[in-house]
Parts: structure tokens; sequence; C-alpha cells
């Protein structure tokens, strides 16, 4: 058992060195040098630019480049951030936070409420509520989320006044509590964007997953010993249709932050997507790649955190014979 | 008061609505006395299962009762009971065991608890006494070490173990009737008379009726007292048991014994006249092993267990020699496991050997590459199991049968077409068949398809890998008559794998028995089935069913469950289940080598 | 049990009617995409009979502005679906028949690209390369979108290769390319159009959305996307601009996601 773990954090830290190799290949890809292109630029300090150019070594080889980007990876030395005029990594220090405030509530509410809705739907397939919501899901998913966030925002936000209208709190509001209140205000309607997306999703693969383990014959199998109706759909049913959706779990992450960018772009809450949509107008690379490569290797983290979950759902998986 | 524990009274069921209205089920009646039993024959499509679920009130959707039906379950109309009145019944009262064991337990609950369920909704007992409950019953349906086996999972136990569990389950709360829907189809012949002597003995102390459902009238015969025989929705014949095998009226009964007695009694096909010169395939010392690698999911073996390492080898065949003449049949029998496919696959070059060889008609099979491979396939072709899986879907019958003559070069085009037709007639399949999918066709019908493919190339051996398991008992006779004619017509040999032996004594004239990868006899086909020398042929022979109820007790059963391929037991690989082994620890030291004992039968087995 | 999805055959029909009119497109709008009509009166004017979708604030036509605008961002979607297919069949066929090394090598690579979020590579790029013609945008997306299609065709193509019928034709000596060819593609091909279908459904909101954000088609070239930028912020006033084209890829990728949903149902009940 100690050994798969093990096995599967091989795997992570395996798959986010070859997310910053191909961070590097990507940005070496593009035709002129925009790292260094960026020094041409006389806004940053000189000994910024001494020390960047120094340790990203812009005359060296290829691969001197290589290796001393991944080792300033390694060390979390991403950079200088021309538009915001500090280090990528006190930018990406401050912003990673609120990123992960807003895909945390969103991921939450949005998995609860998808495999509720997604195993009603499997379970009663007839009833109104169950086709009401697989038509919403559908439509839901179809719609884009910049769109999708566009809507809400002139929706509850600016036509009835209920939410604000962007931004993670209120310049001068208040401290405190009541701070801590605010920022829950402005949390709102961006988590609850992503909420619904991310319901969406997960709903329909419950759904699929619960359609066929409710035909499955240790269902019939266990009414048949009298277990009441309740417990056949928790304990037998749900139970078993959850790992495909665990397993989902990996695939999901990446979707979900790739919707994030969007939607933190258009409700200007102040995180990773944000960011990387401002850097990318602004022509910001080395913030540019520092933000992908940090999103990225948070994700893997986070498929890591999904597959271990698996791990235990899973007898078959966990003690295979 | 001596009221039968069931009793069923014009039970009808039926399918769909308006148009699409089908009946599974009509007028059906039944009488079941306490602790007796009874059992429910019929050839498939005949409503058994349907008649097994409606008693449980567990129809699946789109399926009704008929109003006019009644359930009497101890003298209660379960049909007039409330949903949840007849949930309190369902296990405690009237319980059922499904067939297919793996697909009736919860994966992801340990099996002690599945059983503790039972009690626990049901308000029996609760927390530990239910734990404690669960483990005495594992116990007694001879599950080795019980509690440490109450927190495994289902995947962790072998099929015969598995269906022990769902018996456990079912009896565990001594229901006044069990409903047993097939529950040993599944099953080896060994395991099948394990399962079975389980029932009965588990019966005999809780005193619950028995309701066997089966489409196989010896295992019927031999347990049940009453027989009733099930045809196109209704009952077409009741009574004891043994009258209705003598002497059965009804149509389909007819039908069913028929095959059965044919295949009882069948001559077995006769040698090859003369023995000109080297026979058509040798094999010598063959040996087949697979790599397992747990974490790449490889394929599971029964009684591997959760502390097997990570990489085994498992030796599917293990030194195996045998040779085939022109125009004979060998027969190949065993149970799962026994590594009779692996050696067919071998043979037909699909699996690499890691020992040993192949000598066909003096070419070494094993050693041939490339175009003279090819020219070796044309010679050796394959009977598959099922032939619907073997025919490709999106492909028609007459371009599946005539791509044989293609790719070998022996016709091309219209010719080709027009042979292949030719093939489908001579397997008495009409001419329009050549023009359809597989999937348009009966079991039978492909079946026949199947071997016209095989018979395309002009082989000279047939690998014949259970060639009828999947179809029923009257096509089974004739697809069995059609193999030996062909092969008498044509001169084919045939290598006949199967683990039926009705219908290897039909079609073959030797036969081998195996046994965790090797050959542990081999002999005339009617010396063999006259006089086994092997123990394990003996139990093996013993355990097929044969109606008869005075054969249960005669029995041989074997004790425990098939070894894992992994570790094979040192010595002679059957020792530690054989009812005789010798006094002495021969039998554990030194594999037994396969020996002649009268003219060409030959035996392993340490004793004389 | 079977569940169908309902109204398949609608969604069939929608998508036909959405690409033939995207085809059609230039022919079918009454005006030029870029034609300003007059720029003072007839700025940003509400629907009408003579503008059924409005005119922007270049007082430009909407409609027809959404009708050009649908052929490229269609056509950008299948372009990009088709190298997106390409490579996953390619890689994902590969590794299913070379198996071993080559098999755990190529799809920890495909892992390690599912890592990233689609959308941020695509920023990584834009931001490398800076204004990008349609043609390269295409190539693009479907650059960063083969990695779910190399799943789903090495799943199947080690399943079908593992059947009976498969075996079968082994054993008759049929030679591998005939093998492929024959009994191996025609199972292959659901997948292939519930791959391709999917693709199809992420590439539509992927090219809007990045075109929204004024980095993939710009203008004045127009697109469903950028088409909702115009609304600039005044999205309540001016809800016609962005009513219109969001239908127009709500429809699309509605009708994507439901055939795609049947195939995948169709080719798990048949198993």
């Amino acid at each position: 058992m100690i050994r798969v773990i093990l096995g599967r954090l091989g795997h992570a830290a395996l798959v986010v060195a070859l997310v910053v190799t191909a961070s590097f290949v990507l940005i070496r890809l593009a035709p002129g040098d925009p790292f260094a292109e960026v020094f041409a630029d006389d806004s940053v300090p000189a000994d910024v630019r001494q020390r960047v150019s120094a340790s990203f070594g812009f005359e060296a080889s290829i691969a001197t480049q290589y290796g001393r980007f991944m080792w300033n990876a390694a060390r979390g030395e991403l950079g200088w951030s021309v538009s915001r005029a500090a280090p990528v990594r006190r930018v990406l220090a401050r912003v990673l936070p609120n990123t992960l405030l807003l895909m945390g509530t969103a991921l939450l509410a949005g998995l609860l409420g998808g495999v509720a809705a997604g195993a009603w739907q499997g379970w009663r397939p007839g009833s109104f509520l169950a086709r009401f919501t697989d038509r919403l899901g559908l439509i839901v998913l179809s719609v884009p989320e910049f769109v999708l966030a566009l809507l809400l925002m002139l929706g509850p936000a600016l036509a009835l006044g209920l939410f604000p209208l962007g931004g993670m709190r209120d310049e001068f509001g208040p401290t405190g509590l009541a701070g801590l209140v605010d920022v829950l205000h402005h949390l709102a309607l961006p988590a609850f964007t992503l909420a619904v997306i991310i319901g969406a999703i997960v709903a329909r693969h419950q759904r699929a997953a619960m359609l066929t383990v409710r035909d499955a014959e240790f269902v019939r199998a266990a009414r048949a010993k009298g277990v009441p109706e309740g417990r056949v759909f928790l304990r037998h049913a749900l139970r078993n249709s959850l790992v495909p959706v665990l397993t989902l779990g990996g695939l999901l992450l990446p979707a979900v932050v790739g919707g994030a960018v969007l939607v933190e772009k258009i409700f200007a809450w102040p995180g990773m997507g944000l960011t990387v949509v401002d850097a990318v107008l602004a022509r910001d690379y080395h913030l540019v790649v520092g933000c992908v490569m940090v999103t990225s290797a948070c994700v893997v983290a986070g498929t890591l955190l999904a597959d271990l979950a698996l791990l235990w759902a899973d007898p078959r998986v966990r003690r295979p014979r | 008061m001596n009221k039968p524990a069931l009793r069923v009274r014009d039970l009808g069921v039926t399918a769909g609505t308006g148009a699409d209205r089908r009946v599974l089920l009509e007028g059906l009646n039944l009488s079941l006395e306490r602790g007796s039993s009874a059992g429910l024959v019929g050839s498939s499509g005949a409503g058994k299962s349907t008649l097994g679920l409606a008693l449980m009130r567990l129809l699946p959707e789109g399926l009704a009762l008929d109003p006019r039906s009644q359930v009497e379950l101890d003298g209660v109309d379960l049909l007039a009971l409330r949903d949840g009145e007849m949930r309190e019944r369902r296990g405690r009262r009237i319980a059922m065991v499904f067939q297919e064991p793996l697909q009736a337990l919860n994966p992801s609950m340990a099996v002690g608890d599945q059983l503790a369920e039972s009690l626990i909704v049901h308000g029996i007992s609760l927390g530990r006494e239910a734990e404690e409950r669960a483990v005495e019953m594992l116990g007694k349906v001879g599950i080795a070490g019980a509690r440490a086996a109450a927190r495994r999972y289902p995947h962790e136990f072998s099929g015969g173990m598995r269906q022990r569990l769902l018996i456990a389950s079912a009896l565990l709360l001594g229901p006044d009737v069990l409903v047993a829907d097939e529950p040993t189809t599944a099953l080896d012949p060994t395991v099948q008379a394990q399962v079975l002597d389980l029932i009965d003995a588990l019966r005999a102390e809780t005193g619950t009726a028995l309701l066997l459902i089966s489409h196989d009238l010896d295992i019927v015969g031999e347990r049940c007292e009453r027989l009733l025989v099930l045809d196109g929705g209704r009952v077409v014949e009741d009574g004891p048991a043994c009258e209705v095998l003598a002497s059965p009226r009804a149509p389909a009964t007819r039908t069913l014994s028929a095959a059965r007695a044919k295949l009882a009694t069948a001559v077995p096909a006769a040698a090859p006249a003369g023995d000109d010169g080297a026979p058509l395939l040798t094999v010598r010392e063959l040996s087949v092993r697979y790599a397992l690698d747990r974490r790449r999911g490889d394929f599971q073996l029964p009684g591997a267990g959760a502390r097997a390492p990570e990489r085994a080898v498992v030796h599917a065949v293990d030194s195996v020699s045998f040779s085939i003449a022109r125009g004979e049949s060998l027969g190949l029998v065993g149970e799962s496991g026994c590594g009779k496919t692996s050696l067919a696959h071998a043979v037909l070059r699909l699996v690499p050997a890691s020992g040993g060889g192949i000598h066909f008609d003096g070419v070494d099979l094993l050693a041939s590459r490339g175009e003279a491979l090819r020219r070796l396939r044309r010679r050796v072709q394959l009977v598959p199991q099922d032939a619907g899986a073997s025919l490709t879907p999106q492909m028609t019958i007459g371009a599946l049968v005539a791509e044989g003559l293609e790719v070998h070069g022996i016709a091309t085009g219209k010719d080709a077409r027009r042979r292949a037709a030719a093939l489908l007639e001579e397997m008495g399949l009409p001419a329009r068949v050549a023009s359809v999918r597989p999937r348009e066709l009966s079991a039978g019908e492909r079946q026949r398809a199947a071997i016209a493919r095989a018979l395309s190339t002009g082989p000279e051996l047939l690998v014949c890998d259970e060639p009828v398991a999947s179809v029923d008992a009257p096509t089974r006779m004739l697809l069995l008559d059609m193999l030996d004619r062909l092969r008498i017509e044509r001169g084919l040999s045939l290598l006949f794998i199967s683990h039926d032996l009705g219908a290897v004594s039909r079609i073959t004239s030797r036969v081998a028995v195996m046994y965790l990868g090797r050959i542990v006899e081999l002999a005339p086909t009617a010396r063999l089935m006259a006089q086994p020398r092997m123990p394990y042929t003996q139990a093996l022979l013993s355990a097929v069913p044969t109606g008869d109820p005075a054969a249960v007790s005669r029995r041989i059963v074997l004790r425990g469950e098939l070894p894992s391929a992994v570790n094979p037991p040192a010595g002679c690989p059957f020792h530690p289940r054989c009812p005789h082994p010798l006094k002495d620890a021969q039998c554990a030291e030194g594999r037994p080598p396969l020996t002649e004992r009268d003219s060409g039968h030959l035996a392993a087995c340490w004793k004389q | 049990m079977r569940h169908p999805v309902r109204g398949t055959t609608s969604a069939v029909i929608l998508f036909a009617a959405v690409t033939a009119v995207a085809v059609a497109g230039p022919w079918l709008a009454p005006h030029g995409p870029n034609t300003q009509l007059d720029p003072i009166a007839m700025a940003s004017l509400p629907p009408s009979l003579a503008h059924p979708f409005g005119t922007d604030t270049f007082s430009r036509d909407v409609l027809s502005r959404v009708l050009h605008g649908g052929r490229l961002s269609l056509g950008i979607a299948a372009l990009a679906v088709t190298v997106a297919l390409s490579l996953g069949t390619l890689v994902g066929s590969v590794a299913a028949r070379l198996g071993g090394i080559a098999d755990t090598l190529l799809m920890r690579l495909t892992d390690a690209a599912l890592a990233f979020p689609r959308i941020l590579v695509l920023l990584l790029l834009v931001a490398a390369s800076g204004p990008l013609d349609a043609f390269t945008f295409a190539l693009l997306i479907g650059a960063t979108g083969w990695m779910t299609t190399a799943r789903l065709v090495r799943q199947e193509t080690q399943r079908l290769l593992a059947t009976e019928h498969l075996r079968g034709a082994r054993v008759l000596g049929v030679p591998w390319p005939s093998l492929l060819r024959r009994h191996l593609l025609p199972g292959l091909l659901p997948t292939l159009a519930a791959a391709g279908t999917i693709a199809f459904a992420a590439a539509v909101p992927l090219e809007a959305g990045l075109s929204f954000l004024g980095l993939g088609v710009r203008p004045p070239q127009a697109s469903w996307g950028n088409i909702i930028t115009g609304a600039e912020s005044q999205v309540v006033r001016h809800w016609w601009m962005v009513l219109f084209p969001t239908l127009c890829i709500v429809v699309t990728v509605f009708a994507a996601n439901v055939i795609a949903e049947r195939i995948s149902t169709d080719r798990r009940a048949r198993q």
C-alpha cells in the first residue's frame, strides 16, 4: 500500500517536471526570445535586470538555460514581473490563495451538488426532477463559462444589486469579521458560476454511473435480502457508483481551472486566472510562464489527492488479487 | 397444520404494453411442501428466471404481474402485501440465490458485513452479535479462516467460494423457501457437487424448502423430489422427479430428456483405421508460462489472496506431451484453470510457448515465421467457443468465410464468394446468410458459420475450443454430429477441448485429462469413462450429474479448492485434495510421470 | 434497461442546420461583416425588422457579423478537431499496439499534457507568438486537444485487439494490414465519432473565450466570441450583442454534446 502511494507521488513529481520542461520549450518555441526581450525595457531596475539575467543565463547554451530554468523553478525563483514591478514569486504568492479559495469553494459545492443531482437522475430517471435537472445540466454545459459569468453578473449583481460587481473585497470596506463576510459576499457569484459548471459535469458522470449500477445484480440481491430501499440506494448503489466519478476527478481539475480563468477575469477576482490574462495582455512573459507552471503544478497536486481518494474508495484497487 | 410452504396459483407475468405486449408466464401452478424440494426446468427463454423474481416481487421495470396471480407463502398472499410487509419477508421467509456470484455481491463491502446486513435490517441482531453470527455462518459453509475472511472483499474469493457466500447469506435467517436460480451453472463439475451438497446440508438443518431452477435435467433429477417443466411460459409437466425422467410426457420434456440421453449413451468416435506413418501433431514437453504483474491488473486466479507477491509466474501448461494421428480425434478435458485453453492457444501460435516443442507434419511449429507460418496456419484452424464473438460484427458472413480463401490465395473475388457460399450450404445454412451480419443469426447458426470459416482454408487439424458450450442441448447434438461427419469425410484430426464429458465421449476416440497444467491421465475414451485410474479423473467423472438421486451419496466429492497455478503444490499437483493419497509422503515429493498401465492407457499417479 | 438520450434526431438536425447556415453564411448575410452603415445614426441599434440582430457600436449589422463569424468560428473548430483527432488517434493507437514501455511512456506524456489547463497553454502560446491568423489559431487549439482522443482511442484499440474476432482473424492467417483495416478499424469508428464530437464541443467555447478576451480572432474579423466583446461594458444596454452569438454557441455545443452522449451510450449498450 505504501508502495502504491509512493508510486503515485513519484508519478506526480515526474509530471511536474514535465510541466516545467514543457513551459520552457513552449516559451523557446516562440519567435524571438520573449525572456530576453523583456530586458530591452528600461523601466526594469538595473540590478534586477542583472540578477535575473545571471540566474536565467541568457547568454549560455540551451542546455545550460534549461538546467538553470529547472533549478530556478525548484527554488521558486520565477523571474521578474514587468507589469507588476515585483518578483513573479511575490505576485503569485499574493494571488494563489485567492484562487484556491475560489476553487475550493466551487469544487466543494459543485461536487456535492453534482453527485446528489446525478445520483438522483440515475436512480429515478423518470421523475420530473431528474429530467428537469438533466436538461438543465446539458444546457449549462453548452454555455461557455464566460457567458455564464456575464449573465450572472448582469442579473443578481448589476440589475438586482444583490451582489457586488466584482473584485474580492470593497476597497475601503470593513475589516475583521465583517471583512470576512464581505469577502464571502464577493465570493458568492464567481464561486456559484464555477460550482454550477462543475456540478453539471459531475452530475452527468454520476448519472451514467448510477444508471449502470442500478441494474446490477447485487442491487437486486440486496433487495432480495430485505434491505430497505434507502439503504439499498446509499450503501449499495451510490457507494459503488462513486468510483467512476472519483476517476473523473483527475480529468476534472484542469478543465475547472481553465474555466476559472475566464470567470476570474469577468468578476475581477484577484486570482491566478485574472493575473495570467492581464499578464498576456501586457506581454509580461515571466509572469505568464510563472502562472502557468504554478497552476499546472497545483493541478497535478490536486489530481494526486483525487487518486489517493480513489485508492481508499475502491477495495479492488486497494487490495488487488 | 400442514400448509405448504409455498403455493402458487395462476401466476402470470407480461412484458410491455399495448401492441408490444408479450406473455412471459401464464397460468402457473406450483405447490411446495415444507422442507421439500422441487426443480423447475426449461430451455433458455422459457421464463424460469422470471418466475423466481416474480415470487420475490422483484420483477424489473416493464414487467407486470397478472392481477389474477396468487402467491401464498405459508398461507399469506405475498401479492396482497404492502411494500414494507413484503420487504420484511424477503430474506427472512423467502430467499434467493443468484446465478453469477460475483455480480450478486456488493464489490465495495466486506463479505462479513454483507452477511451481517441481513441480520441487522431484519432487526435480529446488531453490532458485535451480528458479526459473530456472520463469522459462524462463514465457517459453516466451509470457508477457511472465517474471521479473517469476513473482512475480505468479494473479488478476493474464487467462484465456488463466492457461491458459498451467497448460500450462507440466503440461508442465514432460516427462510421457509429458498429459490435457487441456476446456482451452479457458472461452476465446474467438482465445485458444483460441493455447492449442491452444501445447500442440502444447510436445508436439512433449517427445514427450508427448495425451488431449484435449472436448464439441466440431471442436476434437478438428483436433488429434487418433484420436477416441473416450463415451456413457453406454461408448466407442461409436473410430477415426482424420477417418474418424469423415466417417462416424460410433454414434448418439451421429451426433447430435453432425449438430448441428455443421447449424450450419455454416446458411442465414441471410431479411431482412425490403420496407423500410416508419423502422427500429424506431436507435442513434446510443452510449457506455457505467463508473467503476472499485479500492478497491470493481469488476470486473476482463484486463491491467490491479498498476500500474493507483486510479480508471479503462472505455469499455465507444464511439460505436456501428446500426439494426434491423422484423422484422429483427441479430447482434452479439465476444469477452469487446468490450462487446456492455453495449450490450444500455444498450438495455434496465439501465445508464445516457454518451453518444449510442437511439430506439425514434421515442421517445427514454434520456429516458423512469416510466410512459413502463414502456410502452416492454413492447415491448423480453430473452431471457437463463442462464435458470436469470433465473427467480426461489421463484416458479412460471406466476406468472413471468403476471407480465408483470399488470404491464402486459394481463390479470389467472385470465385471465392462462390466457394464460400458452397461451404455455408454444406453447413446447412441458406444462401441468403452470406449477405447478413453475425448479429442477425442465432447462436447455433453462428457456430456453423464459424465452422465454415475454419474449413475454408482446407485444414488438416481442427482445434475445437469448447465449441458447443454456448448452445443449448438439442443444437449441441446437431453440431457434434456435424463435426464428426466432417472429420470422417475430410479426414480431419480434431483436438477437442471441453469440460463437457458427454460431448467429449461422443466425438473423441482418445481423451487426456488435465489438472493444473499437466496431463494426469490419457486413454481411449471408452476405457477412461469406464475405468479411470487417476483419483482426480474418478472424482471428475463422478461429479457429472446423472439424474439419479442415488448418485448423490455415492459421489466422490473433493475437498477444498483448486490451488493457485502461481504456487502449485509440490509433488503430485493433486495430492492435497486426493481422497486416497499414499500412506508415506511419496505423493508430496516428486511429480509422478505419465506411465502406461494397460495398452494405450497412461496415468500420472504414484499408486499402481 | 435502455435509457435513450431523448431528442438525438433533433440534435442532429439542429447541428446540420447550424453547419449549413455557417457554410452558407456569406451568401445569406444581407450586409458585409464590416460594412459600416451609418456611423452616427445606425450605431448600437436594438433588433428591428431591418436588422433582426441589431447593430453594434461600429454600426455594423450584427446578423451579418454573426453569419460571417459563424463560418469562421465553426471553421476554426473543425480544423482544430481534425488536428486533435489525427494526433490523438496516432498516439492512442500506437500506444495500444506497441504496449509495454512505449505505451507507458506515451501515456505518461498524455497525463502530463492533460495536467495543463488547456486555456492556459493557449494563453502562453498566444503570449509568446503575438497576434495569430485564424489558421494558426485553429492549429494551436487542435494541438492542445489531442489528449482525450488519445486516451479514448488507446482504450478502445486495446479492447478491440483483445477481442475474439481479432484472434479468430489472426488464426485464419490474415496479415496485419488487412487485420487492422477490416477487423479493427470498423470497430473503432464509433469511438472516433464520439471523440470528434467531444472535441468539437470543447473547441467552440475555447475559441469563443479567447476571441472574447481579444486574444483569438482579432477585430475587425468577426467571430462569435468577439462580437460579444463588442458589447464592451454596456452588457445590459447592448444585450443583443451578447444574446445572439451566445445562442449560436449554445445551440451548436448543445447539439454536439447530445450527439456525443448518444454515441457513447450506444457503444456502452452494445458491449
